[in-house]
């Protein structure tokens, strides 16, 4: 597991901030431009992601999850929370680029972690239509709406394939959630 | 094929965690949190990354030092560098820097700095951001602001309760440009009076595209061409 570095941040630590960067800004990133229709509004979106990081650091729970889940799910929330805020949506030619996974030499080796393809093999190991669902609702932010439209399937059926792939998914990852009120 | 079908109550959460549609009306509950971990860990998985552009990175950067300098340091912690990697890079042009400061002129010295800081106040195109205490420990308890404009390429810095440097070092201002690849420039040398308000003259070494914050730190006398930033005092901006 990677040195934590949220704590240190949380305390003000320049040097953490600055590694913190380093290990997760490309996937932020990546992932804003994905969600954001221009290029100009992804750095934008970027850096808000990164503030509410800074922000909400002291809040990190190592026993919760990595600081890669825990930033993550900030990007994708604020992404999404500036996404209905703008009335955007993410720019067609990356929708048109939507695969069941993305192929490997698309990422930066360096950034990929044992976390990460942990998550890879057990996405592969969906029915290829929950993948192909995940990925435009995950990756690209598109709403379910949006992917029955785009892949020409029944609203349910994106709902369900979604749904199913999330909890097969989070089995397989063994993801297990502590007791109800534990927290 | 027939599937068992999911409890309704699970939906919700299933969708909360996808769509981040839940609107605070549902509780965040550990279920919902393993369903959201689930999902940013997806999210990586499906996510190529991209790599950070210069001048998104330098944004970062400055909001990462504002963050520092908002968390009051603990008096134990050692302080630390903070080297953003493109710093080194600009050491091939530092005798351009030098020599542009040698050429520069000096006109806006000439004018006193309450009058100059006046006429930037008014000017609505001007930068206007308080100072924060950055973490380095010589901080004192820094407060004032600093007035810039980018069209005219003047600026003031007003500092209140920033002790007067140790013997041997200086103080030496950085400006942040949003529009320039790699480090912030130097934005001039000064001294503090150990009382009361002191005015400084903004003195940018080099065109500034558009500043986004600006970055006070401590030096050797005499200054430096690159700072480590080890020694950040006060921040300004963004």
């Amino acid at each position: 597991m990677p040195e934590l570095l949220l704590p240190q941040v949380a305390a003000g630590d320049p040097a953490a901030v600055e590694q913190f960067l380093r290990r997760h800004s490309a996937t932020i990133h990546g992932l804003a431009r994905r969600y954001c229709p221009t290029v100009e509004d992804a750095e934008d979106a970027t850096q808000e992601i990164f503030v509410e990081i800074w922000r909400s650091a002291e809040r990190f729970d190592p026993a919760a999850g990595s600081e890669m889940t825990f930033a993550l799910t900030i990007a994708r929330r604020r992404l999404i929370d500036r996404g209905r805020r703008l009335g955007r949506r993410p720019p067609a030619e990356l929708l048109e680029d939507a695969g069941i996974l993305p192929a490997p030499a698309d990422v930066d080796r360096s950034e990929i972690t044992d976390e990460v393809n942990r998550a890879r093999a057990a996405l592969a190991q969906l029915r290829g239509e929950q993948q192909q669902v995940l990925d435009l609702a995950l990756a690209h932010g598109q709403t379910h709406q949006q992917i029955a439209a785009a892949i020409g399937i029944p609203l349910g059926t994106v709902k369900s394939h979604a749904r199913r792939g999330l909890l097969r998914l989070r089995e397989l990852l063994g993801i297990t959630p502590p007791a109800e009120g534990s927290s | 094929m027939n599937e068992t079908p999911i409890d309704p109550t699970m939906e919700r959460l299933l969708d909360a965690a996808l769509t981040g549609e839940d609107g605070g009306a549902i509780s965040d509950t550990p279920t919902l949190r393993s369903f959201r971990d689930t999902a940013a860990l997806a999210t990586a998985a499906v996510t190529s990354t991209t790599p950070v552009p210069g001048r998104l990175f330098d944004r970062l950067a400055a909001d990462a030092l504002r963050h520092c300098a908002s968390v009051r340091p603990r008096p134990s912690a050692p302080i630390r560098q903070f080297r953003p990697s493109r710093w080194p890079l600009v050491a091939a042009a530092a005798a351009g820097v030098l020599i542009t400061w040698l050429v520069m002129p000096r006109e806006a010295q000439a004018i006193d700095p309450a009058t100059q800081r006046t006429a930037l106040l008014a000017d609505s195109g001007s930068f206007h951001q308080s100072w924060k205490s950055g973490p380095s420990p010589l901080q004192g308890a820094v407060s004032g602001d600093v007035v810039w404009n980018d069209q005219q390429q003047r600026g003031v810095l007003r500092l209140q309760g920033l002790p007067a440097a140790p013997e041997g070092r200086q103080f030496q201002l950085w400006i942040v440009d949003r529009e320039r690849e790699g480090a912030p420039v130097d934005g001039g040398l000064f001294d503090v009076s150990a009382n009361g308000e002191t005015l400084v003259p903004v003195q940018a070494r080099l065109h500034i595209g558009k500043a986004a914050a600006f970055v006070i730190t401590v030096e050797r006398h005499g200054g430096v061409v690159v700072s480590k930033q080890e020694d950040v005092v006060a921040i300004a901006g963004l």
